[in-house]
C-alpha cells in the first residue's frame, strides 16, 4: 500500500466537502446569531468593561489549553481550515444549540412535575446534549477530510480544538451571567468562575471531546477488520465521556470540595490515557489525494 | 506501508454526516424548545366578573386579565393594588391584604407589602416584593392592561431596602409598555 504526499485536492467528492464546509459555516452563523441575541451578550453586557477583562481572561485560557494538542495537531497534518472550522463549531454552533437545547430540558421538567429541582435537569441532560454537538462537529471535520493524516491523533486534535473553543465561550457566557446577577461584585464573580470553571474544570471538555475524537479517528481510519467491536468501543468511549461529564457536573451543582480534585484528577488520566493511545495508533491513515 | 490504511470519504458518505449533523442540531436546538412551548400550561383569558375556582378558593377577578400559564395564577385589584398570587402546587391561603405564595424557589422566603405605582404612561401597577431563601429578592409585579405580568430579580441583599427599592425603579423604568387597559 502507497500513500502520494502531494495533492490538489484531498478528496474525491469535491461537492460533499464542499456541503461540509457550508453546514458549518452556515450553522455557525446560526450560533453566532443566537448567543448574541440568547445571552445578553449584546447590548446588555456592553458597558461593562469587566466584559473585556473576562473575554481577554478566557481567549488567553483557550490558547493554553490548545496548546497542549499542538503537536498531536502537527503530526495529524491539521488543515488550516479545519482548525478554524474546529474553532467557529465548538464556540458558535455547538455552544448554542446546547444552550438552547439545555434551557429547553429544563423547561420541560418544570412543566411536567412541580417537584422535580430543574436545575437536575441540566446536570444529568447537558452532557449528553453537549457531547454529541462537539462529536458532530468531530465528525463533520473528519469526514471533510480535515488532516492529511487521520486517525486517533487527528481525531483527538480536532476534538480538542473543538471543545476548547466550546469552553472559552461557555466559560464567558457564564462569566457574564454572574456579573449581570451580581453587578457590584464583579471581581469576585471573575474569580470564582475562574476557579469553578478555568481550575477545577480544566480537564473537563477539552478531555471528553479529545478522547471522543481520538475513538472516532481510530473507527475509522483504522484497519477495516473488526469493525463492529471498534465501534461498539468508540460508542462506549462516548457514553463513558457522557457519565464522566455528568459527574463534573454533580459535583459543580453539589459544591463538594473533595470531588472537586477528584474530578480533576480522574480528567487527567483520562488525558494521559488519550495521549498514549493517539500516540500508540500512528502513523495511521493518510488521504488519498486525487490523482 | 504495513501500519497505515487508506481512507478516503465517499461523496455519499460526506453527505450522509452533513444530513445526521443537521438533522440531530435542529431536533436539540429547535425540536426540543418547540416541546418545551408544547408542554407549557397556557394562559387563561378570564371575563368581568367570573369567579375561578382554584385550589379550593373562589376568587372574583377584573375583566380582560390573562392569567399566566407559569406556577402563579395572579389577580390584581386595580383599585387598591392587591396581589393574589397563588401557585398551583402549594395550599393557598385564603385572601387578605395580600396573599403570596410563589413558586417552589420562595417557599422558605418572606413576603414584603405590595404597594401600587403608575406608570409614566398612566398605567395602573401593583408590585410586591419575596425575599428567597438565599436572601436576594424577586419582585414581583403586574400591570393593569393584564397582558404585561412581569418578574425580576433583584440583585441586592434583602436587608438593603435602599437598594432594592432603586433596583426596583431601575426595572420599572425598563418595562415595555405595550397593551392597554381592558377595563
Amino acid at each position: 500500500m502507497t500513500t502520494t504526499t502531494t495533492e490538489p485536492s484531498l478528496t474525491r467528492s469535491r461537492s460533499g466537502a464542499i456541503a461540509i464546509v457550508a453546514t458549518i459555516a452556515t450553522l455557525s452563523i446560526i450560533g453566532a446569531i443566537g448567543l448574541w441575541q440568547g445571552n445578553s451578550l449584546g447590548k446588555d453586557v456592553a458597558g461593562i468593561p469587566w466584559t473585556i477583562i473576562s473575554a481577554g481572561i478566557w481567549l488567553a485560557y483557550g490558547v493554553l489549553l490548545v496548546m497542549l494538542f499542538i503537536r498531536p495537531a502537527r503530526r495529524a497534518q491539521l488543515l488550516g481550515l479545519a482548525v478554524v472550522l474546529a474553532l467557529a463549531w465548538g464556540g458558535l454552533a455547538a455552544t448554542d444549540f446546547a444552550a438552547r437545547a439545555n434551557g429547553a430540558v429544563e423547561q420541560i421538567v418544570e412543566n411536567v412535575s412541580a417537584t422535580l429541582d430543574s436545575t437536575w435537569a441540566n446536570v444529568f441532560a447537558a452532557p449528553g446534549i453537549e457531547e454529541t454537538l462537539k462529536m458532530l462537529g468531530i465528525l463533520l471535520l473528519i469526514f471533510l477530510p480535515g488532516a492529511r493524516r487521520l486517525g486517533a491523533t487527528a481525531g483527538m486534535a480536532l476534538g480538542a480544538l473543538v471543545a476548547a473553543s466550546f469552553q472559552v465561550v461557555e466559560n464567558e457566557v457564564y462569566t457574564l451571567q454572574g456579573m449581570l446577577d451580581a453587578p457590584d461584585a464583579l471581581g469576585g464573580v471573575m474569580v470564582e468562575t475562574l476557579f469553578l470553571r478555568g481550575v477545577v474544570g480544566v480537564f473537563s471538555h477539552v478531555v471528553y471531546s479529545a478522547a471522543i475524537g481520538a475513538a472516532i479517528g481510530w473507527l475509522i481510519a483504522g484497519p477495516r477488520d473488526r469493525r463492529l467491536r471498534r465501534l461498539a468501543a468508540t460508542v462506549g468511549v462516548f457514553i463513558v465521556m457522557v457519565v464522566l461529564h455528568t459527574w463534573s457536573n454533580w459535583t459543580a451543582h453539589e459544591e463538594e470540595g473533595i470531588m472537586y480534585l477528584l474530578t480533576m484528577g480522574v480528567g487527567l488520566i483520562v488525558l494521559v490515557a488519550t495521549f498514549r493511545f493517539a500516540r500508540s495508533q500512528d502513523p495511521i491513515a493518510e488521504v488519498v489525494p486525487d490523482a | 506501508m504495513t501500519i497505515a490504511q487508506v481512507w478516503q470519504p465517499t461523496s455519499r458518505s460526506q453527505w450522509a454526516v452533513v444530513v445526521v449533523s443537521t438533522v440531530v442540531c435542529a431536533l436539540l436546538a429547535m425540536g426540543l424548545p418547540r416541546l418545551a412551548e408544547a408542554t407549557a400550561p397556557e394562559d387563561t383569558e378570564i371575563t368581568a366578573g367570573e369567579r375561578i375556582e382554584l385550589q379550593g378558593v373562589s376568587v372574583e377577578v377584573p375583566s380582560g386579565w390573562v392569567l399566566p400559564g407559569d406556577a402563579v395564577l395572579m389577580a390584581l385589584d386595580k383599585g387598591s393594588a392587591k396581589f393574589l398570587l397563588f401557585p398551583p402546587t402549594a395550599d393557598p391561603t385564603p385572601p387578605t391584604e395580600a396573599v403570596v405564595a410563589d413558586a417552589a424557589n420562595y417557599t422558605d422566603g418572606t413576603v414584603g407589602e405590595a404597594a401600587s405605582f403608575t406608570t409614566d404612561g398612566g398605567l395602573a401597577g401593583a408590585s410586591i416584593i419575596v425575599t428567597g431563601a438565599d436572601g436576594y429578592t424577586t419582585m414581583l409585579y403586574a400591570f393593569s392592561d393584564g397582558t404585561n405580568l412581569v418578574r425580576g430579580q433583584t440583585s441586592a441583599p434583602a436587608d438593603d431596602w435602599g437598594a432594592i427599592e432603586s433596583e426596583v425603579q431601575s426595572m420599572l423604568v425598563t418595562v415595555e409598555i405595550t397593551g392597554v387597559p381592558t377595563s
